[in-house]
């Protein structure tokens, strides 16, 4: 066979072809080259943004805790259901089966969130993209419905804040929103530290968002918020809020505010007010106003909550009235200007320039009086010549020192500021302030100036939280006690301690002593500013004490607003703060040391149980009711009639206090029926 | 010669199992289903290859016609419910037991159809009546035939193919330039036909990728965010990210931008020297042919390998427009394969029959 060699050109050519794909690779290689080193780190920056799914991981929102621990308000996780409808609709091979994985999903999803069938259909099939299902769903019931695998269902956590003792202490914790960022009150202020960090996960993910098993995977974990540890006593704000809702209903007043704060140290102990909202559901009005509410337009509506949410006790100012001339008498003591012995002579008014000032009981005069039967007097010609005396300068200067010229510093967002008369006023001014008419203040700030007296001329820096806790229990920050100033010497406080110790004494018939107890205390009766004047018919009835004299344990401030029917501070806030007084100083385990009066009287109080079995109903009651006991029938009937009484408790010869309550079970004459006592009794209650 | 193929090939089938897992296990479950597939080419690749390296490649002269009516009737074959269409192109043949790529077939059955056609006399490619004029034919037919599933690229590379052997078969230069003016024009009235809308779509976006990142530039865009993730030195062998689903079928034509994102620009660089290296080895395997007929024979090879390898790397860097080109020995295992190594046994055997006076 012939062979057919190749020719030179053709070599040639070769060579040629090669060396045009040898320029081509040079030409790729410098391509691949730019894209990879040159423009590669911002190829890269833009592939990590795509394969990177960056996750926030939610830091739990610290407790509000009382001083003992007991929690107020504490952060539950809840988990929201969301719907793709798009996925829900395409999920099946056939239209047919489309549509029956649709009612299958939907029957599944009613059944397990006990939702309507329909309301569920309607969301799944909608025609946006992405929905809300449900929220605030549990864990268990999440974990099903996660566990069913649904079509197009995702589940979110996100954590809720909830307060487990409902309206409770509200206007001093306050509430959060809906994204759980404090609303109001301590959640407000304290907000920063109860938030906490927020967590990240970045992570790489596929393209259809499944996380990758290989890849970077950084977890920056979350830092919880801290556990802010409040001054309140559970305890003692219980007392105070189940005593002035008896206080409101009794005196009819618009509402009653209580403060108690601890004189040696500024931690306020209990903040309560009527008409304290559930901060589950801050926006819900309270119950006796929720037609009204309902009518409202949205700005009357907003307004209603903000009054709703104010705690009175630091944001708002009140006439004070005779409680300020505690203050007053304090600065008198302090400069000298009189002693406790001089006396001070009321002649019914005093000529102010071209003013006649009166005292309270005008045309009555009080006389001459030393410095403790004036503030027992409350007489009000003695404190303008008490001012008088001091002057201007030094009384100023001493409000300065009572820290009532400014705002407090409480921490508590919104504090309100005292409305005085001006420093540069005249006389009159000057003379009304004396006894506290003329100015309003804050309850805080006269708590604060009055525990002075009770702290041996101590002001002390009032606050809410003692403490906060990181999520190990460690303190990281402790509200250690500040003096914020002097007010008056260490003399001068236990004189005044001694004054206020008087006035329970004397005072209002002696109706304000605790057996057991020495306290101290002072009312105070102003009126309400209305427009251009005060008005004729509302008051503020307040009653500033402090307990026990000794080694005072508390500064208690109880005002009713606009009482009905009796409207003095010492017949409408004085027995509600005497009452609280009782229970607080019984709940602190302070011994009660009687006088041998008081214990006369006491055992007067007691009497020995009768035997009233076999008695008909009417001659029983009749005959506990003589002795000064109380008594009810079990169960409760409303005729006394046909009854015989069968049996009692406590059973005869036990021996009581007057008032106690003594049930009597009974068989109604002639049917032979009786009734068994079942259930916890009202036995025992005083 | 063997040897680089060889080691292309294993690196190819670690390649596919690295770019395909992900895939693989998303689609089937299975991260070894790709894997398998590729196994099972390359063996019956290889089989082809030992085959073609024993049988002397003149006995090829033989099937050269039969191998071209083939070709052509599985071509046709296409516009018949046998065709199966994917993506809006009719490009396989479904055999049952195995899809056949008839535009792969046919690059195949060109190569040895002029190789003999050419092959007895270097005078013919001069004339054109028994000469130029039938390939022109031959190869007008196939392009029209493959044009119509669409598949430019196929069409593209069977052009350069056909026009590249009859270059170095000898033909006149002024018909060379010619023949390009022509395949250029018709290349242009293909695009701005109303079919070719698509094709213009991928020129544009091959200009500028970004500009429709989502759209018709979103395969380039992954790709050049995976050799931009790769950098120098790479990722490290698995551990692409964008083969996660971002770079759609990791492990066929675009295994090249995978390969850059876990290897780098080193790892890039070193299978194109050995790319380079073989298609080396190829020309000397030409340029030392006994014979005319072996000589175009292996320039035919040796031009569709270097043509698929540079097409490839071109489309992957964005630098020619987005067209599915394999990388031969590389991409996941399928007809390409098959082909190619039953090529580079042809190839092989053609270095066992050097030309007398060649040095060696």
């Amino acid at each position: 066979m012939k062979i057919v060699k190749p020719r030179k050109s053709n070599k040639l050519r070769l060579m040629v072809v090669f060396a045009v794909f040898m320029l081509a690779f040079i030409g790729l290689s410098l391509r691949l080259g730019w894209h990879m080193i040159i423009r590669g780190e911002e190829y890269a920056d833009q592939a990590t943004g795509q394969q990177t799914s960056d996750t926030t991981i939610l830091a739990t929102r610290g407790s509000i805790v009382d001083r003992n621990g007991a929690d107020l308000a504490i952060s539950a996780t809840t988990h929201t259901i969301w719907v793709r409808p798009d996925s829900v609709r395409s999920n099946g091979k056939t239209d047919e089966e489309k549509a029956l994985n649709v009612q299958l999903e939907a029957k599944a999803l009613s059944d397990t969130l006990g939702m309507d069938f329909d309301a569920v259909m309607e969301v799944i099939t909608s025609e946006r993209k992405l929905l809300k299902l449900a929220k605030n769903v549990d864990r268990d019931t999440a974990d099903k419905i996660r566990e069913e695998s649904l079509a197009g269902i995702e589940i979110t956590e996100d954590a809720k804040r909830y307060y487990p003792l409902g309206a409770f202490a509200s206007q001093v914790i306050g509430s959060t929103t809906d994204d759980n960022n404090g609303l109001s009150g301590i959640e407000l202020k304290y907000n920063s530290y109860l938030a906490g960090l927020n967590g990240r996960w970045i992570k790489n993910k596929d393209n259809r968002k499944n996380s990758l098993a290989y890849g970077t995977d950084s977890y920056y974990s979350p830092e919880d918020g801290y556990t802010v540890v409040l001054t309140i006593d559970q305890n003692i704000q219980y007392i105070v809020q189940q005593e002035i809702a008896a206080c409101q209903e009794r005196t009819r007043s618009a509402r009653v505010m209580c403060l108690i704060m601890d004189p040696k140290n500024g931690e306020i102990l209990a903040s309560a007010q009527t008409g304290e909202y559930d901060p589950n559901n801050p926006r819900d009005p309270l119950p006796q106003d929720a037609e009204s509410f309902a009518e409202m337009t949205t700005e009357e509506q907003v307004d209603y909550w903000n009054k709703m949410w104010r705690n009175f006790n630091i944001c708002d100012t009140y006439e004070p009235g005779s409680t300020f001339k505690l203050i007053t008498s304090s600065i008198a003591l302090d400069t000298g200007v009189t002693n406790l012995t001089e006396s001070i002579y009321c002649g019914s008014s005093i000529q102010v320039y071209d003013w006649q000032l009166k005292c309270w009981n005008y045309p009555h005069a009080h006389g001459w009086q030393n410095l403790s039967q004036a503030v027992t007097n409350s007489c009000n010609v003695a404190m303008v010549q008490l001012v008088q005396r001091i002057g201007a300068t030094r009384f100023w200067a001493g409000l300065d020192a009572f820290g009532i010229t400014e705002r407090t510093g409480v921490d508590y967002p919104g504090e309100g500021s005292n409305i005085l008369q001006s420093e540069n006023g005249g006389p009159v001014e000057l003379a009304t302030m004396s006894y506290g008419q003329g100015i309003a203040v804050t309850p805080v700030s006269l708590v604060t100036a009055v525990s002075s007296i009770a702290n041996d001329g101590c002001v002390m820096q009032p606050h809410f939280v003692k403490e906060l806790r990181d999520s190990d229990g460690n303190t990281v920050l402790a509200n250690e006690p500040v003096v914020k100033s002097r007010s008056m010497s260490e003399q001068t406080a236990k004189d005044m301690l001694g004054i206020m110790q008087d006035y329970i004494i004397n005072g209002s018939g002696g109706r304000m002593k605790i057996a057991g107890y020495n306290t101290g205390g002072k009312t105070g009766t102003a009126n309400k500013p209305v427009k251009g004047g005060y008005s004729a018919t509302d008051v503020y009835g307040s009653f500033i004490g402090v307990a026990p004299i000794e080694d005072p344990k508390f500064v208690i401030l109880v005002i009713c607003d606009s009482p009905r029917g009796t409207i003095y501070g010492s017949t409408t806030a004085a027995p509600c703060a005497v009452e609280i007084e009782k229970r607080v100083l019984q709940y602190m385990g302070i011994t009660p040391q009687y006088t041998d009066k008081e214990l006369k009287a006491l055992n007067r109080a007691r009497v020995t149980i009768p035997n009233v079995v076999g008695m008909d109903g009417e001659s029983a009651m009749g005959k506990l009711s003589s002795l000064g006991l109380e008594s009810t029938l079990a169960p409760m009937i409303e005729t006394t009639a046909k009854l015989n009484i069968i049996d009692q408790f406590p059973k005869a010869g036990e021996e009581v206090e007057k008032g106690f309550l003594v049930t009597l079970y009974y068989e109604v004459e002639g049917t032979g029926e009786e009734f068994e006592y079942i259930g916890d009794g009202e036995e025992g209650e005083d | 010669m063997a040897a680089l193929v060889l080691g292309l090939s294993l690196f190819g089938i670690v390649m596919v199992f690295s770019a395909s897992y992900y895939t693989a296990l998303s689609k089937y479950g299975n991260a070894y289903e790709y894997l398998k597939q590729d196994a099972i080419w390359m063996a019956v690749g290889w089989i082809a290859f030992l085959f073609f390296a024993h049988v002397d490649y003149h006995l090829l002269k033989i099937v050269a016609w039969p191998a071209l009516a083939v070709g052509l009737v599985l071509l046709v074959l296409l516009f018949t419910p046998m065709g199966k269409t994917l993506n809006n192109a009719t490009r396989w043949l479904d055999f049952g037991f195995a899809t056949v790529m008839p535009g792969e077939v046919i690059k195949f059955s060109l190569i040895v159809w002029i190789a003999t056609y050419l092959g007895n006399d270097p005078e013919k490619i001069k004339r054109i009546k028994d000469g130029l004029a039938p390939i022109v034919a031959v190869t007008g037919i196939v392009l029209v035939l493959i044009v119509k599933q669409p598949n430019m690229s196929t069409a593209g590379i069977i052009g350069i193919l056909v026009l590249g052997m009859m270059f170095v078969a000898g033909m006149r230069l002024y018909w060379l330039v010619f023949l390009v003016g022509g395949g250029v024009a018709a290349f242009v009235a293909v695009v701005l036909s109303p079919k070719g809308a698509y094709m213009l779509q991928r020129i544009t976006t091959a200009l500028d990728p970004f500009a429709d990142e989502l759209g018709s530039g979103y395969q380039v865009v992954q790709s050049l965010l995976a050799l931009g993730s790769g950098g120098v030195t790479g990722v490290g062998l698995g551990k692409s990210i964008q083969k996660a689903l971002y770079l759609p079928e990791p492990m066929n034509d675009f295994i090249t931008a995978i390969i850059g994102e876990e290897l780098g620009l080193i790892g890039l660089l070193i299978m194109l020297i050995a790319f380079m290296l073989l298609i080396w080895r190829c020309c000397r395997i030409a340029l030392r042919a006994k014979d005319y007929y072996g000589m175009l024979l292996a320039s035919g090879i040796t031009i569709l390998l270097g043509t698929q390898v540079i097409l490839n790397v071109a489309v992957v860097s964005a630098t020619f427009f987005p067209t599915g080109v394999v990388l031969p020995f590389i991409t996941l295992g399928g007809n390409a394969t098959l082909i190619f190594l039953s090529l580079m046994g042809i190839l092989f055997n053609i270095s066992k029959h050097p030309s007398e006076g060649a040095l060696s």
